[in-house]
């Protein structure tokens, strides 16, 4: 049979089809058959090819002459599918006849499929394969080994075989036997397989003694033996060979055998358990077996197709990266991704069972507690995005997160969101802190975790288990040492409190500067977070506090380091939705009453005092030092933030997204000497004021600072409708602490954008009059 | 005849695959490694002088992403936090790269050095400014050695590997997969190889007891012994100051070097350059040509704050009776080399050079079919043009005279101990600011007493009286 296919694959494809078209259509196959792929036939790689067909997907064919029909023995485990039709018809290359096999009814994923054989001479059949109507690639078949065959007949044919069967020579030596239950149906042959596999192999033959014995298991002991001789038959009295364990086996002392010689080379033989019929069986003499084993081959490539399966999977999944996505920009803005999830991301379920398994970190229940807004029923707070990276959801911080604040008109009231406004009661420093904690705390294991998990119910697949215990958790807490080694500066920085952050410090742990060799002045540069709302008309104008840059776009891909959105990370479709929608999105209008003769009277002192720099209205940033620096002598606010930005920086940060996409390379950054003027659009939302928020309204900053309060509280949502900002005097409620700011505190000066020029010297019917102007903006 | 046929169509198309396969394999090989692109085009010949690539890529390349990485993994070993920026080097607003330092992508980005590492530099005329980049001044505030060591120190550590570097990579760019396997077998340990091997040719300036160079400063003829004649390492040590090297035109016919060691400003172009790792082809010679003829006419800087006019007239009378011999074009000693027993000043850098390094510098540059005004050996240092002398402190051949005024005063009177490397204008004494709490952080210590820095000699004008002393330093503000 191999010697067949082979003499056809070192044939070229004319001489095959010459061999096809001299040949007859021959008798429809019967039964198993053995198959081979014959594709590029006659070059080298033809026998590769076949091999790899036959190890991986397919083996052959199987007819059933009554239903007329076949199935094909696919995967490396011969498991039959894809059914055709065979019957006999004109062929497609000569129109003579020919045997068709017929996929196109029976069929789905091969219902394109045609194939024709011939029998080129007896046993063995040269088919084409067509798809549609293009020829796709020879093949060939023969017929399976004569014990194979035996399993495709029905009892009572094997009945009538063994009725017309001489007993014929007693075997010598080793045969190879198979068992035949069920005959003739699917059943019976993979059983027949598995008995081979695990039971019995055959039967040694000893023809000195007269004897027998059986192999058993696949390592072939021999045992159980039995006496060989000519009897007569229990079927039909006439002569057979009998194997009679009676005398020589305790456990198969009941076990009587005969068998035939039904063919050159082929034994049919019947099992009796005492009187009773059981099996019959097949034994094929050594001499007759071709020397073939299939079997190493085939669970290679079992192995193999195993691994590709567990690889493709694996593949799959590692590349998986969805993103949660929302249909609204606002609600995009403040829930969907900006990418850091990819390399900074909490895996979702750790996320949540953080405070349950930490709540003595955190100043009260939940990440509520650090200022975390929470809208509606959400599982997350605002500015947590969540994202699918390798079949892991995980969630990290985003804009939003500082850029989302709320508004209580009193302590009863259920507080506002207002998106683009400075994040008014997050304490990031406080969050950050209670991650560090957590990953310290020696409770940070992956069996605490994964058990809190379970108990509050996360739903994680097993991959996605396991591989959190033994890596997920140990990798975050790594991760998250080294960030906090990084960031060790931050704790000789006072409190920093809710609605601040330190802007450039991280920038230059990113370059990997060692923050405390730095001279003391240039590590304390905590500031307020900004409102974000309108970057149209900011386009160009000097950006950050200090003016430290000019391009939008470049500014943002810098704030987007805080959301864990590094160059190769960063979202950049996510980005440009949350960059387009700020460029136009409206500060809120002030939902309170404004007295509108008073505010009237502010405006043209608005105009006299302060519209040069900070523009005409809320809306009209026009005037000759909008956007522009004020030399720090001048401006005389608190420095440590202008100082905590320095030259160096400048020059280090020009290789910040270096090296990848064009045009996206940090080129705008400058060392400035002062701070910048702002336009005021929204003002009302954006206390407390001046870079540091160290002044808490609006009509505080009116006051020469020496008036303006030394020691108040951030943090505090309930509106102060009367000097405009929040209300700075409560230390507690319900509870809750909020934050004391002390402006004696290093970064934390008061101190500045003051004198007459300032309106400071104005009376204070005048201030209130800018201020209720102001809350039109 | 249809088999034969067939059968050769096959070869043939096995022949074709195996040639396709293997073009494709040198095609990526070449793209990967060899494909050379031009840099964009430079605004200017200042720009080019700064930026523009010296062709060394192939000799000491280093990888851009490694380059990048370096500074975020190893801040150690820099000399204070602020990655490159540490190291001193000029950095202009908004460019990716330092001056000096050029990108250019053979295969893939490197980066290599070329003239402006040590002939550019900043001013400032007060604390609260952006530094003002002049090129072709002497790198004032540039740590040349501490950036060799760095590199070295990275080298030798176990961290420098493929899994430390190619995390640090992947905060910077997403690297393919083949990418990846090409940093990781290929360019990391090569580069590692190379750096290390370079830190072998560089021990010797790392020996204990000698004085380090220092922003500003190299072991020229040192340098030149080592590299390029590959002569055995000597105990001589001739740190000396990067000069300016614009307005080349006054040093036609001059001694070059401090020493005077080469003949023409072409033939000091020709060997730094070799000195970089240059290869001397036809381009090369061009590019030679086209930076010498820019040099030669490129403008000493003007002072940059007021000065007093009347005083710098009194102070030209002083310069023409007291200096002009020596300092001013057209005058007899100008550009000639004054013999060391008249000078008086460090001898070290003088006999760092000898005659026998001269021979076979020649022979060297003369094998690589370089044509160059030979080099010689000398015996004392060149009196050299003062044009844009405010940017060219500190001053002496080894920068071991902090200012102007400090150079008018007898050795025994000036200072002993001072800091280098702090780029604010001292309008006062004439130089950089060398003393208080900002230059002692920024800048580098320099010990007049330690070997090849010693601060005596150029007695000339050091008897002046006050007044004069005033009048001279206000006049070579106009210089």
């Amino acid at each position: 049979m191999a010697s067949e296919f082979t003499k056809l694959l070192k044939m070229p494809k004319e001489q095959l089809d010459e061999l096809y078209k001299s040949s007859s259509a021959g008798d429809i196959p019967q039964w198993g058959t053995h198959g081979v792929a014959i594709a590029l036939p006659g070059s080298i790689f033809a026998r590769l090819i076949a091999c790899f067909v036959r190890l991986v997907c397919w083996q052959g064919k199987i007819f059933d002459s009554d239903e007329g029909a076949l199935i094909n023995k696919l995967s490396p485990l011969g498991i039959g599918g894809i059914k055709a039709k065979v019957y006999k018809d004109k062929s497609w290359v000569d129109g003579k006849e020919t045997i068709v096999l017929d996929y196109s009814k029976t069929s789905f994923v091969a219902k394109k499929i045609r194939d024709e054989i011939r029998e080129i001479k007896p046993g063995v059949y040269l088919g084409k394969v067509w798809w549609g109507k293009t020829p796709l690639i020879h093949f060939a078949l023969v017929p399976e080994s004569p014990d194979a065959r035996l399993l495709y007949r029905s009892k009572a044919q094997l009945d009538e075989l063994y009725k017309n069967s001489p007993a014929g020579d007693i075997p010598v030596g080793q045969t190879r036997g198979t068992a035949i239950f069920l005959p003739s149906t699917r059943t019976g042959r993979v059983l027949a397989k598995l008995a081979r596999w695990i039971v019995w192999q055959g039967k040694i033959f000893d023809p000195d003694e007269g004897t027998l014995i059986n192999m058993l298991t696949p390592l072939r002991f021999g045992a159980i033996k039995a006496q060989v001789y000519k009897d007569k038959s229990w079927i039909d009295d006439k002569e057979t060979i009998v194997l009679d364990y009676a005398k020589t086996s305790f456990v198969a002392k009941k076990i009587r055998d005969e068998i035939r010689q039904v063919q050159p080379g082929l034994y049919l033989g019947k099992v009796w358990w005492g009187k009773k019929r059981l099996i019959d069986f097949a034994l094929v003499p050594q001499s007759y077996i071709a020397r073939t084993n299939e079997w190493p081959a085939r669970i290679v490539g079992a192995a193999v197709i195993a691994l590709l399966v567990a690889a493709g999977y694996l593949a799959c999944r590692l590349n998986i990266d969805r993103p949660v996505t929302y249909a609204s920009d606002e609600d995009h803005f403040k829930y969907g991704s900006t990418g850091g999830e990819r390399a900074s991301g909490i895996p979702y379920w750790v996320w949540r069972v953080l405070p349950e398994l930490f709540p003595e970190h955190l100043p009260g229940p939940g990440y509520a507690s650090l200022g975390f807004v929470f809208e509606g029923d959400n599982d997350l707070p605002v500015g947590v995005s969540k994202r699918d990276v390798q079949g892991v959801d995980r969630v990290f911080l985003n804009c939003a997160v500082c850029h989302v604040g709320t508004v209580r008109e009193t302590p009863d009231s259920e507080p506002v969101i207002y998106t683009g406004m400075p994040a008014n009661t997050f304490d990031l420093g406080k969050f950050q802190q209670f991650v560090f904690d957590c990953v310290t705390d020696e409770k940070f294991t992956p069996q605490r975790i994964l058990l809190e998990i379970e108990r509050i119910g996360g739903d994680m697949d097993w991959v996605s288990e396991l591989a959190m215990r033994y890596f997920g958790i140990g990798y975050m807490r790594e991760r998250l040492l080294m960030i906090m080694d990084r960031f060790t500066f931050v704790k000789k920085q006072a409190e920093w409190g809710p609605g601040r952050v330190d802007t450039f410090s991280p920038a230059k742990v990113l370059l990997g500067f060692d923050i405390m060799k730095l001279p003391e002045r240039e590590r304390f540069g905590v500031v307020d977070f900004p409102s974000i709302w309108l970057q149209r008309p900011r386009q160009g104008m000097k950006l950050h506090w200090d003016g430290n840059n000019t391009s939008v776009e470049e500014r943002n891909r810098s704030a987007s380091f805080g959301t864990g959105a590094f160059p190769p990370t960063l979202d950049r479709v996510g980005m440009k939705r949350i960059e387009d929608w700020l460029l136009d999105k409206q500060p809120p209008e002030y939902p309170f009453p404004i007295n509108e003769a008073l505010a009237a009277k502010g405006k043209p002192l608005y105009q006299q005092y302060c519209s040069d720099c900070h523009g005409q209205d809320g809306r009209n940033f026009e005037g000759s030092q909008v956007g522009e620096v004020v030399p720090i002598d001048k401006i005389a606010t608190d420095r440590n933030r202008l100082d905590s930005y320095t030259h160096q920086l400048a020059m280090v940060q020009n290789s910040i997204y270096a090296g990848g996409e064009p045009g996206e390379r940090f080129s705008h950054f400058r060392k400035t000497y002062g701070y910048v003027n702002m336009p005021l659009d929204g003002v009302w939302l954006r206390g407390p004021y001046l870079h540091n928020g160290s002044v808490p309204t609006l009509r505080d900053l009116l006051e020469p600072s020496a008036n303006r309060p030394r020691v108040f509280y951030r943090g505090y949502d309930v509106y102060d409708q009367k000097r405009v900002g929040f209300v700075s005097n409560v230390s507690e409620e319900k509870g809750k602490q909020y934050s004391r700011f002390d402006t004696a505190v290093r970064g934390n000066g008061n101190k500045g954008h003051e004198g007459p020029a300032y309106g400071t010297a104005l009376s204070p019917a005048e201030k209130d009059a800018i201020v209720e102007y102001l809350k039109t903006f | 005849m249809a088999k034969n046929s067939l059968a050769r169509a096959e070869k043939k198309i096995a022949l074709l695959a195996v040639v396709g396969a293997v073009a494709y394999i040198v095609w990526f090989g070449w793209y990967k490694f060899f494909r050379e692109v031009e840099q964009p085009a430079f605004a200017s010949e200042a720009e080019r002088f700064m930026y523009g690539s010296m062709g060394s890529e192939d000799d000491r390349g280093l990888p851009y992403m490694i380059w990048l990485a370096l500074p975020r993994i190893f801040p150690e070993y820099l000399p204070g936090p602020g990655g490159y920026a540490s190291l001193g080097v000029v950095w202009e607003e908004g460019k990716e790269l330092p001056a000096g330092f050029s990108k250019k992508t053979v295969g893939f980005d490197r980066v290599t050095n070329n003239c402006a590492a040590c002939h550019t530099a900043t001013y400032r005329t007060r604390e609260d400014q952006t530094p003002i980049v002049v090129p072709a001044a002497p790198a004032n505030t540039s740590n040349v050695q501490e950036y060799i060591r760095f590199l070295s120190d990275c080298a030798g550590d176990p961290r420098f590997n493929a899994d430390v570097i190619l995390a640090e990579i992947a905060m910077i760019k997403k690297l393919s997969w083949v990418d990846r396997l090409i940093y990781r077998f290929l360019l990391i340990p090569l580069t590692k190889k190379a750096i290390l091997e370079q830190r072998d040719q560089f021990a010797w300036m790392n020996r204990e007891g000698w004085a380090d160079w220092g922003p500003g400063r190299d072991d020229p003829m040192n340098l030149t012994k080592y590299f390029m004649t590959e002569m055995p390492t000597d105990d001589t040590i001739g740190n000396a100051d990067f000069p300016s090297i614009w307005n080349l035109k006054l040093r036609e016919g001059q001694s070059m070097n401090w020493a005077g060691e080469t003949l023409s400003s072409r033939a000091v172009i020709i060997d730094s350059a070799l000195g970089l790792g240059m290869p001397p082809t036809a381009e090369w010679v061009k590019r030679m040509e086209d930076l010498d003829a820019w040099l030669k006419q490129l403008a000493p800087p003007k002072y940059p704050m007021p000065i007093d006019e009347a005083l710098a007239g009194a102070g030209r009378v002083v310069y023409e009776r007291a200096c002009a011999s020596c300092h001013e074009m057209g005058s007899e000693y100008v550009g000639t080399v004054i013999d060391i027993a008249e000078i008086g000043t460090d001898p070290e850098r003088l006999i760092t050079w000898t005659q026998e390094a001269a021979d076979i510098a020649n022979q060297v540059v003369k094998d690589l079919g370089v044509t160059r005004k030979n080099m010689v050996k000398t015996n004392g240092y060149v009196a050299q043009p003062l044009d844009g002398v405010w940017m060219r402190a500190p001053y002496l051949h080894n920068g071991a005279v902090p200012t102007m005024r400090d150079l008018l005063e007898p050795p025994a009177k000036r200072t002993v101990v001072f800091y280098r490397g702090y780029d604010l204008v001292d309008a006062v004494n004439l130089g950089f600011i060398s003393q208080g709490a900002e230059a002692e952080r920024v800048g580098f210590r320099f010990d007049t007493r330690e070997r090849g820095n010693g601060n005596g000699g150029h007695l000339y004008g050091t008897d002046l009286p006050q007044q004069d002393k005033e009048a001279l330093i206000e006049y070579m503000k106009t210089q």
